[in-house]
């Protein structure tokens, strides 16, 4: 028992870090995102509220997506490197194997076989997690920088791709969050709390259950595999990493256009142009009708109210219009004179009544 | 300095000789009246008004230089909201309640549209509910903040000739409401009446929304208020997500759902649960489909015509161009023959969702099976139970 106990190394610190950059961004990302698809949840306007409102609930999203983003970039990477420079084996790569192995085990649950199935570094549970993640990670990246850009996006793709990027990103998360839901929780939480990639140690018990390959590997000295001598790592390095850095520097400026796109004004939109306040007569007039004889006096004396002239913006200026009093008389249904026009001549009407600008500009 | 001028005989030429001969006969009226009149014998009747009012081309100078007309035409005053039943008639006294008798009491020293106003106060004498309403409309905030041009109850209702306004229980013609609004709101009014609602008002049917519709006169908002941009799209709503009403025009009722589901919608369905104060620049119906200038999307200059659209959606998202345009999906939902890719996608996961799910569940509910036999086949082992059946679950943590 006490033998069981005992512990081996697992995980490095570099990839500690990883898991806990990607545990903080996908919980982020998966709380900022589906508050964001369920927008009529009360839960949903609760945290959003709790957030400071959708604006700061969506900039959490993007600088969550951003540090998902970097933490991919600096995945590839170091993988590269891990197997062109330190030569280390292809352990997560899926194999007919992980299908024996499911199988095997799927057996065992039924009872139909009496023992489960040896298992390697990474078991197919594992692997079905890991290249979940690589094939979340991308469509929620390729989607979410489409929903992000619009107006860059359509520059080169059918207008059509935005609104099937909102329905990949939304069904990916999904999708992500209930994987995570029903595998991630049952086997390394429920099942039972695997902390190695927290404490980077595992106990030789947990290895016999779940990597029983891999520690019969390791007790025979077969793993892990020696590294390649010095001279020789540092010779790939060399190859490596200015190769590896140039297209990281290309990765990241891609990743800045994440930020560039001004994709709308940030004001309110443009108000209607027409004009809410022109009244027909001045108002205080009797509302009332007056006796016939005064009808004339009447705005004379009450003109106190002198509203704008009000600009042609309905139709451009032209010879086919030159006599305004065609259709706006007095007495006219579209925009009538005032009363007080009477004695003006047809000629004068544009001398306070300009085109309007828009109308001037076509 | 102005000077009060209290008694308008003093000021009107014409008619002052007439009016100086009927003084005598105004004297006298109150004691007829008394023994004519039944349930309040002190108030003067609306005949006893009529005598000197009914007079044409009466009028008084006010003091600000603003002529005021006297004369009432007894005609529009009976056939009004307010005197059409003799049994339930107004008393010109009920709304003018300073004047009581004859001398009346000095016109007090404001100019015309000062007095209208006051006037305005005494409807909410009777029609508590509207006043109330009123007072944060924003014609009352208006009013308070000086701008003495924007409307109190008199200038849509008319005074004398106050009509009526329930359609359910009079012949109300919708347009006189336009009309009224009209009054201040002209180029609105006539942009309005140019949209396929105002045509549609103009031939007098009664499906399509006039001002009040989308403007509840007495509580209208500020429509540049924040709480009006967010609200606005369930104006629309009200009608425009109703079938039975849209069944008769065959338009969709998915124009409200599917705006609310897409990113415009959501947001600013968002922001009135959570900041209602606050404003948003997502657009809301009126900001493509315009807000009283609505024109049907197959007419050539309505702002959601296909070929128009781009313009219109460069007014928020200057840098758009034709593509862009497509990724509105124009309040369909997706599907095969307009929208392939977004069905494709779609379809993708209706597919994908249920099979992954499926399998992991199917293969965590077998392992869960087997976890939980195993541990009661490891505790049917002669090994102390209790100890195990405390500390099982945490065996491995």
């Amino acid at each position: 028992m006490r033998e069981k106990m005992r512990t081996i190394i697992r995980f490095g610190p570099i990839e500690r870090t990883e898991h806990f950059l990607l545990l903080l961004s996908f919980t982020i990302l998966a709380i900022t995102g589906l508050v964001q698809k369920f927008p009529d949840n009360g839960l949903s306007l609760w945290i959003i509220r709790l957030l400071g409102g959708i604006e700061y609930t969506r900039t959490i999203h993007h600088i969550s997506a951003i540090v998902l983003i970097l933490l991919s970039i600096f995945h590839v990477f170091y993988v590269g490197y891990k197997i062109y420079v330190l030569k280390r084996p292809l352990s997560m790569l899926p194999g007919l194997k992980d299908v024996r192995d499911a199988i095997g085990l799927f057996k065992y649950n039924l009872g139909l076989s009496e023992r489960p199935p040896e298992m390697d570094r990474y078991n197919f549970g594992e692997k079905i997690e890991y290249w979940a993640v690589v094939w979340g990670t991308l469509v929620m990246a390729i989607s979410g920088y489409m929903l992000w850009n619009p107006v860059l996006t359509t520059r080169i793709f059918p207008g059509e791709f935005i609104p099937a990027a909102k329905m990949a990103h939304g069904y990916e998360a999904i999708l992500a969050v209930l994987s995570i839901l029903i595998w991630h929780a049952w086997h390394v939480h429920i099942k039972h709390f695997n902390k190695s990639i927290f404490t980077g140690r595992i106990t030789l018990e947990e290895m016999e259950e779940e990597h029983a390959l891999e520690l019969k590997r390791i007790e025979s000295g077969e793993w892990p595999p020696p590294l390649p001598p010095a001279q020789e790592r540092w010779r790939r390095a060399v190859r490596y990493l200015p190769l590896a850095g140039l297209v990281a520097i290309l990765l990241l400026i891609t990743t800045y256009y994440y930020f560039t796109e001004q994709t709308a004004i940030t004001t309110l939109p443009p108000a209607p142009v027409e004009k809410a306040y022109l009244p027909a007569r001045p108002p205080g007039l009797p509302t009332a009708t007056p006796a016939p004889e005064m009808a004339e006096e009447i705005p004379k004396q009450l003109v106190r109210y002198l509203p704008e002239p009000m600009s042609i913006s309905s139709h451009p200026m032209d010879d086919a219009r030159a006599d305004c009093t065609a259709c706006h008389a007095s007495y006219s249904y579209i925009d009538p004179a005032p009363l007080d026009h009477a004695e003006y001549d047809v000629t004068e009407c544009t001398t306070c009544h300009q085109p309007a600008k828009e109308v001037s500009q076509r | 300095m102005r000077k009060v001028i209290s008694n308008p005989c003093s000021v009107i030429s014409v008619q002052g000789t007439l009016l100086l001969l009927l003084i005598p006969i105004l004297i006298l009226i109150p004691s007829i009246a008394h023994a004519q009149d039944g349930p309040d014998p002190d108030r003067p009747t609306n005949e006893q008004c009529l005598v000197c009012h009914e007079e044409p081309g009466l009028s008084m100078v006010l003091p600000s230089n603003e002529v005021l007309p006297l004369s009432i035409d007894p005609g529009i005053l009976g056939r009004s909201a307010h005197g059409h039943d003799a049994s339930e008639e107004v008393r010109c006294v009920d709304c003018h309640n300073d004047l009581d008798g004859y001398p009346h009491p000095p016109f007090p020293d404001v100019d015309y549209r000062t007095w209208q106003l006051k006037m305005s106060l005494v409807c909410g004498n009777c029609h508590e509910d509207q006043a109330t309403d009123r007072q944060n409309s924003v014609h009352a905030r208006l009013i308070a903040a000086g701008k003495f041009e924007a409307a109190s109850c008199a200038d849509c209702h008319g005074s004398h000739d106050v009509f009526w306004v329930d359609p359910e229980k009079h012949q109300v013609d919708r347009m006189d409401q336009v009309d009224a609004c009209a009054q201040c709101h002209r180029t609105i009014a006539d942009q309005y009446k140019l949209s396929v609602h105002g045509q549609e008002a103009l031939k007098g049917n009664p499906d399509v929304p006039v001002c009040s519709n989308c403007h509840p006169a007495h509580k209208i908002l500020d429509p540049r208020s924040a709480e009006f941009r967010l609200k606005s799209p369930e104006l629309c709503g009200q009608c425009h997500a109703d079938e039975e009403l849209m069944a008769k025009y065959d338009i969709s009722t998915d124009v409200f759902d599917t705006y609310v589901a897409d990113f415009h919608g959501s947001t600013v369905a968002i922001f009135e649960a959570t900041e209602p104060g606050v404003y948003t620049n997502k657009a809301v119906c009126s900001d493509c489909h315009g807000a009283h200038r609505i024109l049907p999307p197959t007419d050539v200059n309505s702002s959601v015509m296909s070929a128009n659209l781009v313009k219109t959606c460069q007014r928020c998202h200057p840098d758009a161009n034709e593509n862009f345009t497509k990724s509105w999906l124009g309040h369909y939902r997706p599907n095969w023959e307009k929208y392939p890719i977004v069905t494709a996608v779609q379809w993708f996961y209706y597919l994908v969702i249920p099979v992954t799910l499926g399998f992991f569940a199917i293969f965590v509910g077998t392992d869960i099976f087997r976890t939980i036999k195993n541990k009661f086949s490891r505790k049917k082992q002669p090994k102390g139970e209790a100890e195990d059946e405390s500390g099982g679950g945490e065996d491995h943590a």
